[in-house]
């Protein structure tokens, strides 16, 4: 090999042939991806020994982060995290100055940050933000590398052109030391104001991609609009190199997925889009971004990961445990990309975006889950023979409530009627959200695969016992009825397709007096997106599935 | 022994002034100073990677690495050159063992000429670059 081979990527041309490092090469094994050769040359780099210091007139507090955490270098073609001093990854004083100031006061922001006095004169702040640094070598051997794959159109659409990953290296779960310095010297009762003034920035996250999870400590203040308890297991993410890792950027992708769909059932597609960039942000095209309203944070203390083995197959599955989702409001203002002018939200709609987010949570929650294969049930929990009389691999997910406040999240069925009419409330009131109607779209044009109108889905239900008692889980996996078969049709979906069905098992909660509780029962429910288009065959396989459904079966049409 | 003037500082006050009616071109002598700290083949692949996005800036990199070359071969050193396509990756790899070849003091020389090039198209881009608010809004509509 020549000279320039062994010259380190980041001395590299950023061209192909060279170092390219935020591209994942589809023609090569996933540790052998560049990224890793930059991320394991810059970790080896480093001054472990040496950690920067703070120096000694500098107040410095440690915080967790519970998931992962970035600030883009705007460097080397890929997102990456700042080098500091030693080569050591780095939080900048500057953007720490920035979410600092965000959060004060006119008065403290002049008084600490600095800015334009009374006077008219440009006056510099007291205090002196020293940024943030690991606060100890662990994230020396943790994977950097993490991907980033937009995949809206193919979950909502089963468009598969609009799939595909790029690389971005962050920091996984840091513990960051940060430092702040004062020009005069404060009593103990600044301080920790100042200290409060900067756990709020935290709260709202920090870095890049805050919306998706990222730059989340555990703790949110003011910028909580929602808490959810909740705890799931399923089928975890693969890292690029095979490593599972659980990510907590489903929660958005999920929310918003559903967002989107229910907006396209009650106004028009150009509408939706927009709205839903108005909700949860958007790369907006030629308007430039959109800095959307909510974002999540997930925080998971005991979550564990294991492998699920059975004959060939080897995949990772989670168990959050008693976890917590945070749905947040990031943003204060309305985008004029979206209402033509931008103004402050006001109390009447931060009330408004708070029932929303609960709708939409409640709808999410009872429809299907969250994370990789939500549009179907645990096996492991609903179908245990398969997995082990079998060499299959693991399917879905199941996600229940938890801790504090899940009655407020839960829709409580009595009769399957309940489904019915909560269906109908909900869609009633996203039609009705007074932020939409600002916007004035049009009528539904029924063009996404899964767009949330009455004419484009059917949800079927029925009462299950226990977790034993799943019927149609069986009927994806073999004959619903003497030869008939669904199973890997267009409508249950195939590797590469997606399904036009979800399954799931809801817990079913009664409402007994006054209050909620938990049956032990499930209610299995199936919503289906019948073909419009496709081969004929495909078109009538679904009809007679609907008509099986319809004579047959115990399910009921609920919407 | 007398002095040599290799005029960097007019070669740098040419190249903006040739490139300052470019739009926001004049942006790149800041990266420009940024990337000479990564070495002369991280600044060199550059105006091959911009080829894709913005033709003016590959453009402006290209001919500040010329410049350059013409600089350097003044004071006796062969920077090369070679007119590369960025999809033959076998005349990239020739380009680039040529740049980590040549005599390692030659190439510090080179270096240091290169950064001062930089230093001093940033100091006449502050001068020169065209302010992008003008009075009552956006000039370029952005």
């Amino acid at each position: 090999m020549a000279d320039s081979d062994y010259i380190p990527l980041m001395f590299q041309a950023q061209i192909e042939g060279r170092s390219q490092i935020h591209r994942l090469d589809p023609g090569v094994a996933g540790h052998q991806q560049q990224a890793y050769d930059w991320a394991q040359q810059w970790q080896d780099g480093c001054d472990a020994k040496n950690m920067p210091k703070f120096s000694p007139n500098c107040q410095t507090k440690d915080y967790n982060f519970t998931w992962r955490m970035v600030t883009n270098s705007g460097q080397d073609g890929v997102i990456r995290p700042v080098i500091g001093e030693r080569g050591w990854a780095y939080y900048p004083g500057s953007s720490m100055k920035g979410a600092f100031a965000r959060c004060c006061t006119l008065e403290q922001k002049l008084l600490y940050c600095g800015g334009v006095g009374d006077d008219g004169e440009i006056h510099p702040g007291i205090l002196r933000f020293h940024g943030g640094y690991p606060k100890n070598d662990d994230w020396l051997d943790d994977s950097l590398v993490d991907l980033i794959h937009p995949q809206e159109g193919w979950q909502l659409n089963g468009n598969a052109a609009s799939r595909r990953t790029v690389i971005q290296l962050s920091l996984y779960q840091p513990k960051l030391t940060f430092g702040i310095s004062s020009l005069k010297p404060l009593s103990e009762d600044e301080w920790q104001q100042i200290w409060q003034i900067w756990e709020k920035a935290l709260g709202k996250g920090i870095g890049s991609r805050v919306s998706a999870g990222y730059g989340q400590i555990k703790t949110h203040g003011a910028t909580n609009l929602l808490i959810v308890g909740l705890q799931g297991t399923g089928l975890a993410s693969k890292r690029i190199d095979g490593v599972a890792e659980f990510r907590p950027n489903g929660f958005k992708a999920a929310l918003r997925g559903h967002t989107k769909r229910l907006l396209c059932g009650v106004t028009d597609d150009n509408t939706a889009e927009k709205f839903t960039n108005q909700l949860w942000g958007g790369v907006g095209g030629r308007n430039g971004a959109i800095a959307g309203l909510l974002g999540v944070a997930f925080s998971a203390p005991n979550l564990e990961l294991a492998m699920h083995r059975s004959g060939q197959y080897e995949m990772p599955i989670y168990d959050t445990g008693e976890a917590v989702l945070n749905i947040l409001l990031l943003n204060q203002k309305l985008s004029d990309q979206v209402f033509g002018r931008s103004r402050q939200l006001s109390e009447t709609d931060r009330k408004n975006l708070k029932i929303l987010a609960t709708q939409i949570v409640k709808f999410s929650m009872l429809m299907g889950g969250f994370g990789k294969s939500w549009r179907r049930i645990d096996h492991s929990i609903f179908f245990p023979d398969y997995l082990q009389a079998n060499q299959n691999p693991a399917i879905g997910c199941h996600w229940k409530f938890c801790g504090r406040n899940w009655d407020r999240y839960v829709v409580p069925v009595d009769r399957l009627a309940d489904i019915t009419a909560f269906l109908n409330g909900l869609q009633t009131k996203v039609a009705g959200f007074p932020l939409l109607q600002e916007l004035q779209g049009g009528n539904p044009q029924n063009t996404l695969q899964e767009a949330w109108c009455e004419d484009n889905v059917q949800v079927w239900g029925r009462i299950a016992e226990d977790k034993n008692d799943s019927l149609a889980v069986r009927w994806f996996h073999g004959n619903y009825q003497g030869q008939k078969s669904i199973k890997r049709s267009p409508l249950t979906g195939s590797m590469g397709q997606i399904g036009r069905i979800w399954h799931r098992m809801y817990p079913r909660y009664q409402k007994q007096g006054e209050e909620l509780k938990e049956t032990g029962a499930f209610v299995e429910l199936m919503t289906i997106f019948p073909n419009r288009l496709g081969r004929p065959e495909d078109i009538q396989k679904t009809a007679d599935f609907l008509k099986f459904l319809e004579y047959s079966a115990d399910f009921t049409h609920l919407w | 022994m007398s002095l040599k003037p290799f005029e960097i500082d007019r070669y740098a006050h040419d190249l903006i002034l040739e490139f300052r009616e470019k739009g926001d071109v004049l942006v790149e002598s800041h990266k420009m100073r940024m990337a000479t700290a990564y070495g002369l083949e991280r600044f060199w692949g550059e105006h091959l990677r911009l080829q894709r996005d913005s033709r003016d800036k590959a453009d402006f990199w290209k001919k500040t690495w010329t410049t350059f070359c013409k600089i350097m071969k003044e004071a006796g050193i062969n920077v090369p050159n070679d007119a590369v396509n960025p999809d033959n990756t076998a005349a990239v790899k020739t380009m680039t063992d040529k740049l980590w070849s040549f005599d390692i003091e030659q190439r510090k020389i080179a270096l240091a000429v290169l950064t001062e090039l930089c230093d001093s198209m940033v100091w006449w881009t502050q001068r020169y670059r065209k302010s992008r608010n003008v009075a009552g809004g956006a000039a370029n509509g952005r």
